[in-house]
């Protein structure tokens, strides 16, 4: 093989170069897509500390006695962290979960361990996926209310937040 | 160079310059790309008419079952009392605090968008899923959060599996268990019959409240084509 690649004369490796470039040029662009590194579209921020920053919290008014809050968490220093848990004086308990399509199925599954955030990226809490489950409200919760919600976080500790109760449309902007 | 050129098979150039050829007219212009698969009649409908909705590849019946409607403790047979109208079905479940509530909240929003004409010609069924926590009471209160006019519909267990398998959704189970509760696994879509009591489209969560006017407003004013 090798000895017929020394042999292949430079009109044609010409022409296999062109088909590589080609090839390469016509393939997907998702790779350019989604840089985590920017703030777009993140929201304010509500909550800094050394190593992560809190963007646009909300839980959407709940129907009944159990809700979900969502957020997004932005990796500041490089070295990720990991969202143990969460309490709230509004909810007796509360899950991190995360809503998986199993083919047709729509599952909530606890995420063990703590919810990732990597480093130099970020975490979408958002609905149809990572959120975390708020039940037994103490009282039931209204628009316009505001919520104190603390995130416990493996590397940066407690991470005090106020979380607006808002409808969907209000919180998707429609 | 002319002379070595001319040691290897001819075909070979041939066909090099014909992959780039080739390559470049596939990159110059994508959309007409002969080598796409066609779209399904219902497919086409979808990109012509802008829906938000995923088609199936082909229409399928509207289903046959009978539960109990959770508002007035009366029988609920889906097919006769939807006959006609542009019909959402939905399987879930009160203690669904994710996509349950984002799929009803974005749909009551929307018919607030539309037209009274529109409004009138669609009925939003929901079926609690979860039978010992998905009581009338329970379901009739928590849909009247959304919208006082979504019908919601109780069963047995039994009632409910033959419900979810008519209508060929995945039949839900309990999923994970925690102290003090468990979740359910459920059919993540909404199914969408339309007049002609066949469903084409089904949609996911996460179709925003304006997709969903768009959709249903064209949906009832003008039916689903005729292929």
């Amino acid at each position: 093989m090798a000895r017929l690649v020394n042999h292949i004369p430079r009109a044609i490796w010409l022409l296999l170069a062109s088909v590589a470039l080609l090839a390469a040029a016509c393939g997907d662009d998702d790779g350019a897509e989604g840089d985590a590194g920017t703030d777009d579209g993140l929201g304010p921020v509500v909550a800094e500390t050394s190593n992560l920053t809190i963007h646009a919290p909300f839980v959407p008014v709940p129907p009944a006695d159990i809700a979900a809050l969502y957020f997004t968490m932005v990796d500041r220093d490089g070295e990720g962290d990991r969202l143990l848990g969460v309490t709230t004086s509004a909810a007796a308990m509360s899950h991190l979960h995360a809503t998986v399509t199993d083919g047709d199925t729509s599952r909530m599954l606890p995420i063990e361990g703590g919810l990732v955030l990597p480093p130099n990226g970020m975490t979408e809490l958002a609905p149809g996926g990572f959120h975390v489950m708020l039940m037994a409200l103490g009282s039931p919760l209204a628009e316009g209310d505001t919520i104190e919600v603390v995130l416990q976080f493996e590397r940066a500790g407690a991470v005090p937040l106020r979380v607006p109760v808002q409808t969907y449309a209000e919180a998707a902007g429609d | 160079m002319h002379s070595s050129f001319s040691r290897y098979p001819t075909g070979l150039a041939a066909i090099l310059l014909v992959a780039v050829l080739a390559i470049t007219a596939a990159c110059s212009d994508s959309e007409s790309d002969p080598t796409e698969v066609p779209l399904t009649p219902e497919q086409q409908v979808v990109v012509d008419l802008e829906l938000a909705g995923s088609a199936f590849p082909g229409a399928l019946d509207k289903p046959s079952f009978v539960l109990n409607d959770a508002a007035t403790g009366e029988s609920y047979d889906f097919l006769e009392e939807t006959a006609g109208f542009v019909t959402l079905l939905y399987f879930g479940y009160t203690n669904c605090p994710d996509i349950c509530p984002v799929h009803l909240a974005n749909i009551s929003a929307a018919l607030d968008e539309t037209s009274s004409e529109t409004r009138r010609g669609v009925k939003v069924v929901f079926v609690g899923v979860d039978a010992p926590r998905d009581t009338p009471e329970r379901v009739t209160e928590w849909l009247g959060f959304f919208d006082n006019d979504f019908v919601g519909l109780t069963g047995t267990e039994e009632q409910l599996i033959a419900a979810q398998e008519a209508a060929l959704v995945p039949v839900s189970f309990i999923d994970a268990e925690f102290e003090g509760g468990y979740t359910v696994a459920h059919a993540g879509w909404i199914f969408l019959y339309t007049q002609d009591d066949l469903t084409h489209l089904r949609y996911p969560s996460g179709i925003r409240q304006s997709a969903w006017a768009h959709d249903l407003e064209l949906l009832v004013q003008d039916g689903w084509p005729a292929s």
